[in-house]
């Protein structure tokens, strides 16, 4: 398991820090990032390690503590995190389990409480569940959480960014492994810098920047085989199962064995929908001048200046690449599913499987847990999508850890692409293109022989001066 | 020479072609002279490849052994055909890979496969649907005339819960002893169709139990089995996906014309749009074949004796530990025998019967509970033939000697035989067997059992007690049922007996294979998966001995406290592996009592006998002879709503008696408990409120629809209102039933809970009425106490207009559809802006919308109030009456739909005059949940919850919680629920297709256990 061979511990958590001499286990998400948080809680001084990878005991353990109705992720979560407790040694007066949380309206934000009863239910009440959130100020985090907000959002692009490339450069590759060997140094690389470097923030920016560099040029040394026949799948979906490789059996490579190129969408796309989430709500209850949104604004304008400093050495490889912004996203799903009514990654999926299609991807999979609601919705939806956008392939892959014949489903969604590519009428590369997508409002305006029914009923009419759109939300 | 042969090797059978050019037609003419393993067919006229000769397998089932099935066929065909003169072999289906990395050749992919068959034989169809062994298929082709490309436009395979169709038929057919060549026939014969649920086949498989029991024949049972899995192909498979004709039905289910004909029926397609084409099972082998002789760059195959070797050889898997008997402790070792009385004395007797639906238990004790007779026998599907049959062998064998005082029926078909036998007591089964295992405790003076669990044919029960007294139990949710028949049929499947032999094989594996613990249905898979991967039988079969277990410790006892004296009883007891299973997985000893596949029976004997001591009236008992009772059935359908639900009519010596489906209101049998509610039905009474609020239609008004359905349940006040007061009529949509709810499932796309596909078919509805508008709000969030937590609804409540409008057959319409959003959390003054919005876009004024909100919010106000108030006086009531009461808690559109919850709440106060109290009546903003969960963001759960924390300070309040399958935040919400109640809690999960038999049992054991049943002593059918 463990990158990390040494644990360096800077002393900047203070005796009150809830995490203050406890040790930090997260449970792996993505390949890459979760890696890259432990190393950012180690440079603020909390002893911290990923689980182990995860295997069948994962599941085994997983579902004695679930009834098998929860999601998926859930299962894998908590079995990790159950299998880190029965290791030999381990001191549960003296642990933390990371967990990410929300405020709803889709199940995940119950993982944290359902471990919380879990834990009390197996004799462990005595674990700390660290669960940051805004609502409470990230009070879990103590006096490391501004400097971790900032950090995590590093690591987050740094680890999205190589994993990109990774995706980029695999499946072209002529020496079998030589991806994933760069991605891996890279990543090591990058966990070392990011645990070790200057104190000064930007100093210590300046020092990742440098490991991306030399992230970028590991990749550009693979010899790679360019091959333009090669279909180019856009991967959606549930967060932790579309980048939980153990979760989604591995997926992205399978689909790349059958000669495919896959685009997956990471994780700071849902860190930029959340910010642009909370901005939404403050404008809906009228504080656009607030604090709050202050803050929020603040904060964007840094994630976006690390950002670019991150991204800056890639310019070229990920010309004609572009990760969409999410502004462009909630924009292309508006007509399906609009952010002023709906909540949740739904949101993103439906939005990014419009852009692809746009883009001129050759398919579109979506990736959700069994039996996920937002996963449903979206399937729900893309049908019309697929309508709308010349018929690009759009398909849902669910997961709940039995075994299925993906390999045979792959093998023949991608003919579907293949069929697709030949008659898709958005070609790839083409810099920006607007579609103006059907509109859909919440109530269409009415005809002639309504507006006299209405009259007669006695309903006072509008003038069409006084007719707005209801897309432009409610104002003070 | 160059033959190109393509194996398609299935879950359950293997096909192969054998593609020639010209010059081989004599070899392959040869072959097929001297081996009667294959036969040749013809290619089309046109199509360039007439010339060339076709050789196929006959049907071959492999038996879960895909390497030595291939091996010993290969072994046939080059044992006439020259291993030199076979250019190349491809393998296709989903046993193919294994075979592949065998022979070092490579796998077509099984739908490229079925295309290219068809592309060459029928180039005419568009659509094909296939049904194999375990899985189903749908392709939609649109091949040009040119051009490699198959032209695969669309497709879909059974989906992870659906598996099975073709094996599923078999085991159904076996189960009643029919063939699976008989079920074509016997079906086409049926004068109707029993109705079985085809959605999942556990469901299924319980659906034709129930049929069975209620006196179905069985030709319309397989009549109804053939129409479910038509219907299960069009909603879970095609799901509205466009079926273009000509259609071709290909796969080996394609033989049963019982299946076709109720295929083409579902679709409605014409008979000459619907082909079976002559090769309906060869297909994929076919395209392999053709894939294959189109190769340029062909890979060698090694020799095919490398198969043989590879079968010898054992293959890594996961495995677990080994099976042992250490800490079983099996009591039937110990019994000793009781004197039968001696011929000419006649003895007090009393006969206790369990109606399973595998197996069908009779006993006999005398007034001490000893057992003088035990008979265990196989239902067959034939309940009343194997009672009867029953008991003449008691009357042969000890009739003269007994004096019957009493008898009880419990099991499933515990209300027909029990009016056919004259039962003086019927009980569900869980008291049954609680009573049974405290009596064998009392015989062999242990200490008593404090945990039961009881593994039977379909239903798998667990009992908790303490002192004797239920206070906690367990039954199996639908999806984990048949546990003791998954066990049968996977033994029968590997080919070994489950009596004896199964139990022997586990017990000497070394290795037990680790196999899934899911619902049945999965691993069934699981288990060809890994025969199919080469694991040994002993190891499997002790793996599934531990899978069974699993499943059961972790879907029924899931966080429940197992207790020390545990019984493991029903008839999967009789094997030893699972008792060692459960032994070695909870670390504690396991008892198995004597007589274990009877203890419900016995616990029947022993309460009829309780029951007749208070009774003073001889036993409604009606002699051994059940044939020489005067009872006829007939079949009618129940016409008292749109339901038509299929009844039966059994006149027992005149007396008359229903047996029908979801509702049978109006043939309901007499209350079977004593007890009257003490308070007013509630439900009724909301109902009258929500009726209150419509005003009649006014002349020309436009019509404003709402469909009743989700947000109904909850906002009609507040809504109706709303557009009333603007000047709308208001429509709203029947109650849901059968046709609602059928046409709401054939709209939906995906797959959401049953409500949202309920609200798809009042959506429909509505659309035929023509009305002018649908109202579909937008609602985002509930109004609720000052908190940080939100008050969310769903994702599928907050997106259900958005995914209603792009229904393809709703789709047309969406500019009828108003969908206001609406964060009602945000407050009054927000919604009055977010609706003026929404009335700006109808041309309607600011100031005219906010008066409407007004009176609309007044409306739900006084709904509420009066809620509120109505459930204070109950309360009120019940607090100094000390009478117990029964909380309903879930979402409103679950306890209030009638048609999605089968009418449970209504029939627990009219059966068991329980006092029904809908969580909707309670004040809940005052409990404070955070103990409990502190990121409740759901309003649903907060309220839920809330109710369970109220019900804590109630000892005589108990919970019944309605959810349905797939409903996202209840599969958290419920986990929560006994931490907030403080008690254990009834949760019923519904989703339309189960009829209500399953769910009485479950209440009246509910009941049982909380005491309600109690006075008098049990429940009668009196």
């Amino acid at each position: 398991m463990p990158i990390f061979h040494r644990c360096h511990v800077s002393n900047q958590v203070e005796s009150s820090n809830p995490l203050a001499g406890k040790k930090l286990y997260l449970a792996v998400m993505a390949e890459g990032s979760s890696e890259m948080l432990a190393a950012v809680f180690r440079r603020l001084g909390v002893e911290a390690y990923v689980t182990p990878r995860s295997d069948s005991r994962t599941l085994e353990l997983g579902s004695k503590v679930t009834s098998g109705d929860e999601c998926y992720p859930a299962k894998v979560v908590l079995g990790d995190l159950f299998r880190v407790i029965q290791e030999p040694g381990f001191d549960p007066a003296r642990a933390a389990f990371f967990i990410p949380t929300t405020d709803g309206p889709c199940r995940f934000g119950q993982y944290a409480p359902s471990l919380k009863k879990v834990l009390r239910q197996a004799g462990y009440p005595q674990i700390e569940i660290i669960s940051p959130t805004d609502k409470n100020g990230y009070a879990d985090l103590g006096n490391i959480a501004d400097k971790f907000m900032r950090l995590a959002w590093r690591a987050v692009v740094a680890s999205d960014t190589i994993h990109r490339l990774l995706l980029k450069t695999r499946p072209y590759e002529t020496t079998p492994g030589a991806a994933d060997h760069a991605f891996q140094e890279s990543l090591t690389d990058l966990c070392e810098t990011m645990e070790a470097g200057c104190d000064d923030p930007g100093c210590h920016l300046r020092s990742l920047v440098k490991s991306m560099t030399r992230a970028r040029d590991r990749f550009r040394a693979i010899p790679i085989c360019d091959d333009p026949d090669v279909p180019l799948i856009g991967v959606v979906g549930e967060i932790f199962c579309r980048l939980n490789t153990f979760s989604n059996e591995d997926l992205i490579r399978r689909l790349e064995s059958y000669g495919a190129q896959a685009s997956l969408s990471h994780i700071s796309e849902w860190i930029y929908y959340t910010n642009e989430e909370q901005r939404r709500r403050l404008r809906l209850v009228g504080r656009t001048f607030s604090l709050e949104m202050l803050g929020a604004n603040v904060r964007e304008h840094f994630q976006e200046a690390d950002e670019q400093a991150l991204l800056a050495p890639f310019r070229e490889d990920f010309e004609g690449h572009d990760e969409p912004r999410v502004e462009e996203i909630i924009k292309l799903a508006w007509p399906y599913l609009p952010a002023s009514g709906v909540l949740g990654e739904m949101v993103l999926s439906i939005g990014l499987a419009a852009y692809h299609a746009l883009h001129g991807a050759d398919g579109v999979i979506d990736i959700s847990p069994f039996t996920c609601m937002n996963g449903i919705v979206s399937e729900a939806i893309y049908p019309k999508v697929s309508r709308d956008y010349g018929g690009i392939p759009i398909r849902n892959f669910y997961f709940d850890g039995t075994q299925s014949d993906l390999d045979r489903d792959l093998g023949i969604y991608l003919e579907l692409a293949r069929s697709y590519r030949e008659k898709k009428p958005f070609r790839r590369h083409c810099g920006d293109r607007q579609v103006e997508p059907i509109r859909m409002e919440s109530a269409a305006r009415p005809t002639v022989s309504t507006k006299r029914r209405l009259k007669r009923a006695g309903i006072r009419l509008l003038g069409r001066s006084r007719y707005r759109s209801v897309r432009r939300g409610i104002r003070r | 020479m160059s033959i190109n042969v393509g194996l398609d090797i299935g879950a359950v059978s293997l096909k192969m072609a054998a593609v020639g050019n010209p010059a081989d037609e004599i070899v392959l003419h040869a072959l097929v002279e001297k081996s009667g393993a294959f036969f040749s067919a013809l290619f089309p006229k046109a199509g360039g490849l007439a010339d060339r000769p076709l050789i196929l397998s006959r049907y071959q089932r492999i038996q879960g052994t895909p390497v030595e099935a291939a091996y010993l066929l290969l072994k046939e065909f080059i044992a006439h055909v020259p291993e030199q003169a076979i250019e190349g072999i491809r393998v296709t289906g989903s046993g193919g890979r294994l075979i592949a990395r065998i022979l070092g050749i490579s796998v077509e992919n099984e739908f490229r496969a079925v295309a290219k068959g068809l592309r060459t034989l029928c180039p005419e169809v568009r659509t094909v649907f296939e049904m194999g062994g375990e899985s189903s298929k749908y392709l939609r082709l649109e091949p040009k005339d040119t051009g490699k490309r198959l032209g695969i436009v669309d497709y879909q395979s059974s989906a992870e819960c659906a598996a099975g169709t073709g094996s599923f038929i078999d085991q159904q057919a076996s189960r009643l002893l029919y063939s699976i060549e008989e079920v074509g026939p016997a079906a086409c014969r049926a004068s109707c169709a029993a109705r079985i649920a085809g959605r999942c086949s556990v469901f299924a498989k319980s659906d034709m139990i129930h049929a069975q029991q209620k006196g179905y024949k069985t030709d319309q049972i397989l009549r109804g089995l053939c129409d479910a899995v038509a219907r299960n192909f069009k909603s879970s498979i095609v799901r509205g996906r466009p079926v273009i004709p000509p259609v071709a039905f290909i796969g080996a289910v394609a033989l049963n014309q019982g299946v076709c004909n109720a295929l083409r029926e579902a679709f409605k397609l014409k008979e000459e749009d619907f082909l079976i084409p002559e090769l309906f099972n060869w297909m994929g082998a076919l395209g392999a074949a053709l894939f294959e002789a189109e190769e340029r760059r062909k890979r060698p195959f090694k020799s095919i004796h490398l198969l043989e070797e590879e079968k010898a050889t054992g293959r890594e898997f996961a495995c677990g530990h080994p099976l042992s008997m250490a800490n079983v402790l099996l009591l039937r070792n110990q019994v000793k025998q009781v004197d039968l009385p001696s011929p000419g004395q006649r003895i007090e007797a009393y006969l206790g019967i369990d109606v399973g639906s595998v197996s069908t238990n009779l006993v006999v004790t005398d007034a001490e509970g000893n057992l003088l007779k035990e008979i265990y026998l196989y239902t067959e599907g034939r309940p009343i033939e194997v009672v009867s049959r029953g008991l003449k062998t008691i009357e042969a064998e000890l009739g003269s000697s007994l004096d019957i005082h009493g008898v009880g029926t419990t099991g499933s078909g515990r209300e027909l035989i029990g009016e056919l036998v004259g039962a003086d007591t019927v009980n569900d089964e869980i008291t049954a067997h609680k009573t049974g295992a405290m009596h064998v405790c009392q015989q062999n003076r242990i200490e008593p059992v404090d945990t039961i669990f009881e593994i039977g044919g379909q239903d798998s029960k667990f009992i908790s007690l303490e002192k004797g007294v239920v206070v906690d139990f367990a039954m199996n949710e639908a999806c984990a049922a048949g546990t003791g028949s998954f066990l049968e049929e996977q033994a029968e499947k590997l080919g070994i007996s489950i009596k004896g032999q199964f139990a022997q094989l586990a017990l000497s594996s070394a290795r037990p294979a680790q196999l899934g613990e899911r619902c049945t249905v999965f691993m069934e898979r699981d288990v060809t998966a890994l025969r199919l991967r080469g694991a040994g039988l002993a190891d499997l079969v002790a793996g599934l001995a531990y899978s069974v277990a699993l499943n059961y410790l972790n879907r029924v006892v899931r966080d429940r406290k197992t207790g020390n004296v545990i019984f493991f009883q029903g008839g999967t007891a009789y094997n030893d592996a699972v008792a060692a299973a459960f032994s070695q997985i909870l670390g504690k000893r396991i008892i198995v009592p004597p007589h274990n596949g009877v203890i419900g029976a016995i616990g029947m004997a022993l309460l009829a006998r309780d029951r007749m001591r208070d009774a003073r009236r001889p036993s409604r008992f009606r002699g051994y002879d059940l044939s020489r009772l005067q009872f006829t059935s007939r079949d009618f359908v129940c016409h008292a709503c749109s339901n038509y639900c299929d009844m039966k009519e059994f006149l027992v010596e005149g007396e008359r008696s229903y047996w029908g489906d979801q509702c049978s209101d109006k043939f309901r049998k007499r209350s079977v408990s004593d007890r009257k509610p003490v308070i007013n039905d509630l439900i009724e009474y909301r109902e009258r409120l929500f009726e209150k609020v419509l005003v009649p239609p006014g002349g020309d008004r436009l019509k404003v629809g709402i469909p009743r359905a989700m947000f109904y349940y909850e906002s009609f006040p507040f809504w109706g209102t709303y557009f009333q007061e603007l000047g709308f009529d208001v429509v709203v949509s029947s109650p849901t039933d059968r046709r609602v709810a059928v046409s709401g499932e054939e709209l939906a796309i995906a797959q959401p809970c049953f409500p949202v596909q309920v609200a798809h078919g009042h959506v429909r509805e509505l659309l035929d009425q023509k009305v002018d508008y649908i109202l579909l709000p937008n609602a985002i969030n509930a109004e609720a106490p000052d908190s940080e937590i939100p008050s969310h609804f769903c994702p599928w409540n907050q997106t259900l207009p958005f995914v209603m409008r792009v229904v393809p057959q709703i789709e047309q319409a969406h500019n009828r559809f108003l969908i206001p959003t609406v964060h009602f959390r945000s407050g009054r003054k927000f919604v009055e802006k977010e609706l003026a919005a929404f009335a700006e876009r109808l041309l309607i004024s600011r100031r005219q919308s906010d008066r409407a909100l007004m009176a609309a919010y007044a409306a739900q106000d006084e709904f509420v109030g009066a809620s509120l108030a109505a459930g204070e006086k109950v309360l009120d009531g019940l607090r100094q009456s000390g009478e117990p009461g029964v909380i309903l808690v879930g979402r409103a559109y679950n306890l209030y739909d009638r048609g999605v919850n089968c009418d449970i709440p209504r029939k627990l106060r009219l059966l068991y005059g329980v006092n029904v109290i809908p969580m909707d009546f309670l004040s809940l903003d005052g409990e404070d949940i955070t103990e409990v969960n502190s990121n409740m963001y759901w309003n649903s759960g907060r309220r839920i919850l809330a109710a369970a924390h109220l019900a804590r300070r109630f000892p005589n309040l108990h919970l019944v919680y309605i959810s349905n399958f797939k409903c996202g935040p209840d599969s958290y919400i419920k986990s929560f629920l006994n931490d907030a109640a403080g008690k254990p809690s009834l949760v019923l999960q519904f989703d339309g297709h189960s009829n209500d038999a399953g769910f009485i049992t479950r209440c009246e054991a509910y009941l049982d256990s909380k005491g309600f049943l109690r006075c008098p002593s049990s429940t009668a059918v009196m």
